[in-house]
């Protein structure tokens, strides 16, 4: 299942705008979600919007890219993303024994 | 090395020379060595008002010092043809000794003249017994012989630790001898490498006649009546420099073996001490503060490389009882790979992957997807390339259980490790197919791996409750980065909760 969720205002600059491929290995379904927003945008917004769609809460979720954390901080261009990249959403881990 | 040659030959002449009775003394002797020594007045020379200005290369020159004064040596005529081949190297004995009494006024005159006594004949076997018996001499001491095998060229600093071996022996220093053992244990690289160390105690031949010098030139000084206590005190004192640098050289030299013999048996320890250093007051209530419930909003601490932040409420899983999550597991995967690059030499070259890893390699559809975390591992991003590494740790996350695996390259395994004693046949087949689709993909090279076992490790400290599986994971890995077995066990673990809490706060593992 594809779901697309373009970010309005980020919509109305089109020439640099850039496409995100998400993909939640967390739930097994294989859920992939795309997003479009600037470069420059700080990618908060788009993990804040991911978490509501998905109705999950924003602290359960570890965002990769490339195996790294990121920050909300950080911006697609901070990071050299290139369009078409996937950033991870990961479901926090625990674990203390079997059963 | 030459002036020493020609100390060899003329030691020898002195010897033949000191063998003659004395009628032999006459002017008109044939030999030239003999017209100039009765010739000198041995007075005027000991008391500089001497006419004659001293040649200035015969000054040092010790034999032809003697030479000069045939008299006093006569007396030494005697010993130095007895069979006294033990004491020959005692000098050095006695320099030890008098290094420790030197302050002891009476004791030193009887000391000063057993000094010169042996002095002579120690003289009088480095001139002699170099040439003929050399070879004997040295096969009295292994250690050394090893020396004259491989290096015939530092005949004379073999010679300089066998004296010196004497010496310590005689002194009955057993510390010290004790590492003279080691030395004649130790393989050649180390034995050579400290004998061209010796090649500083070359001198100390040269030194020997230097001290014969003095010695016989006392001898005169009491033959003219000026008072020889005075004269011998001051010979002493001017000795002691000699003596006092000698002393040096030998504990320079000690310091040097031990150093030698260490090796095999310090580091380990220092490890092993390391291991389990409890924490200070300091520390423990440091803490004490950042797992308490005050602190559970806050970010304690951030780990910039990793983009981690940990809060009080992520570091509350260290206290007792508690499940370890991915967030101090990854921040403390990132301690151990930033130890392995402060201290490169002492840890194993490693990779930590981190928690997500292995979900993310077998998130596919078919169960692998090596596309999946192709990038996580580009040069660029890791400056290194995984092919380098001798471990690389993959955590294991499954369901409610940590579990650790290892592309152990170092020793061609697979390693599979479980607190719990479970088997996941799985793991270590889809990490043996990544790491070789891995090496192909980052270095275009085909590495076999068909002959690496798959090593489900049962040796291992095993986890007796139903929460510590996380921490005995993370130890796992921080022992065997280490190069270490894994010598713990549950009893360690509240340990190394708090420890392991210590070294995030700190952001350092140890």
């Amino acid at each position: 299942m594809v779901q697309e969720f373009p970010l309005a205002d980020d919509m109305l600059d089109s020439p640099k705008e850039k496409w995100f491929h998400w993909e939640t290995s967390t739930t097994g379904d294989g859920n992939e979600v795309f997003f479009r927003i600037k470069r420059s945008t700080q990618l908060r917004k788009l993990m804040n919007a991911y978490c509501d769609r998905q109705s999950v809460e924003f602290n359960s979720i570890a965002f990769l890219f490339d195996g790294r954390r990121l920050r909300g901080e950080q911006t697609p261009d901070e990071l050299e993303m290139e369009d078409g990249d996937e950033i991870d959403a990961m479901l926090h881990q625990t674990g203390g024994s079997i059963v | 090395m030459g002036a020493l040659t020609i100390n060899r030959k003329r030691g020898n002449d002195f010897l033949s020379l000191n063998s003659f009775s004395s009628p032999c003394y006459s002017p008109g002797s044939s030999s030239g060595t003999d017209l100039q020594v009765s010739k000198k007045p041995r007075v005027s020379f000991m008391q500089n008002s001497q006419d004659k200005p001293v040649d200035p290369v015969q000054k040092h020159n010790t034999v032809s010092r003697v030479l000069r004064y045939p008299e006093p040596t006569r007396r030494f005529v005697r010993e130095v043809h007895a069979p006294c081949r033990k004491p020959r190297f005692s000098l050095s004995s006695n320099l030890v000794r008098e290094t420790r009494t030197h302050e002891m006024g009476n004791f030193l005159s009887r000391q000063l003249e057993q000094a010169k006594s042996f002095a002579l004949e120690s003289f009088q076997h480095s001139g002699n017994a170099k040439a003929k018996r050399s070879k004997d001499v040295i096969s009295d001491d292994s250690s050394v012989e090893e020396l004259e095998i491989l290096e015939d060229g530092i005949e004379v600093e073999g010679r300089s630790v066998i004296s010196e071996q004497r010496s310590l022996e005689n002194s009955g220093d057993k510390y010290l001898q004790e590492k003279y053992a080691n030395f004649a244990n130790n393989n050649f690289g180390a034995t050579s490498s400290l004998a061209s160390d010796l090649a500083k105690q070359k001198p100390k031949v040269d030194e020997t006649g230097k001290m014969l010098e003095t010695l016989s030139v006392n001898r005169e000084v009491e033959d003219m009546g000026v008072p020889p206590h005075k004269r011998m005190y001051e010979s002493a004192e001017r000795r002691n420099s000699k003596l006092g640098s000698l002393a040096f050289e030998i504990a320079l030299l000690s310091k040097k073996l031990s150093f030698f013999s260490r090796p095999s048996k310090k580091p380990e320890e220092d490890v092993l001490g390391e291991l389990f250093t409890p924490l200070t007051e300091e520390e423990k209530a440091e803490v004490d503060l950042a797992l308490s419930y005050s602190k559970r909003r806050k970010v304690l601490v951030a780990h910039e490389n990793s983009n981690i932040e940990i809060t009080g409420e992520m570091l509350q899983c260290l206290t007792p009882g508690a499940w370890l999550n991915d967030e101090v597991i990854n921040v403390y995967l990132e301690l151990l790979k930033e130890r392995e690059k402060r201290e490169p030499k002492k840890f194993l070259k490693c990779h930590f992957f981190n928690t997500f890893f292995y979900k993310k390699l077998i998130g596919g559809r078919v169960g692998y997807d090596f596309k999946a975390v192709k990038r996580w591992t580009t040069q660029r991003k890791l400056g290194y390339g995984l092919i380098e590494c001798d471990k690389i740790f993959v955590p294991i996350h499954k369901e409610i259980h940590w579990c650790l695996a290892v592309i152990n390259k170092k020793e061609q395994k697979f390693q599979y490790l479980d607190s719990l004693r479970g088997i996941d046949s799985q793991v270590l087949k889809v990490l043996a197919r990544y790491f070789m689709e891995e090496v192909k993909d980052k270095s275009s090279k085909d590495i076999d791996i068909s002959s690496w076992k798959h090593e489900y490790v049962e040796d291992l400290p095993e986890q007796e409750n139903g929460w510590d599986c996380g921490m005995f994971m993370i130890k796992y890995a921080d022992f065997y980065s280490r190069g270490l077995g894994l010598c713990f066990n549950q009893e360690h673990m509240p340990y190394f909760r708090r420890r392991t809490a210590k070294e995030i706060l700190r952001l350092k593992a140890e």
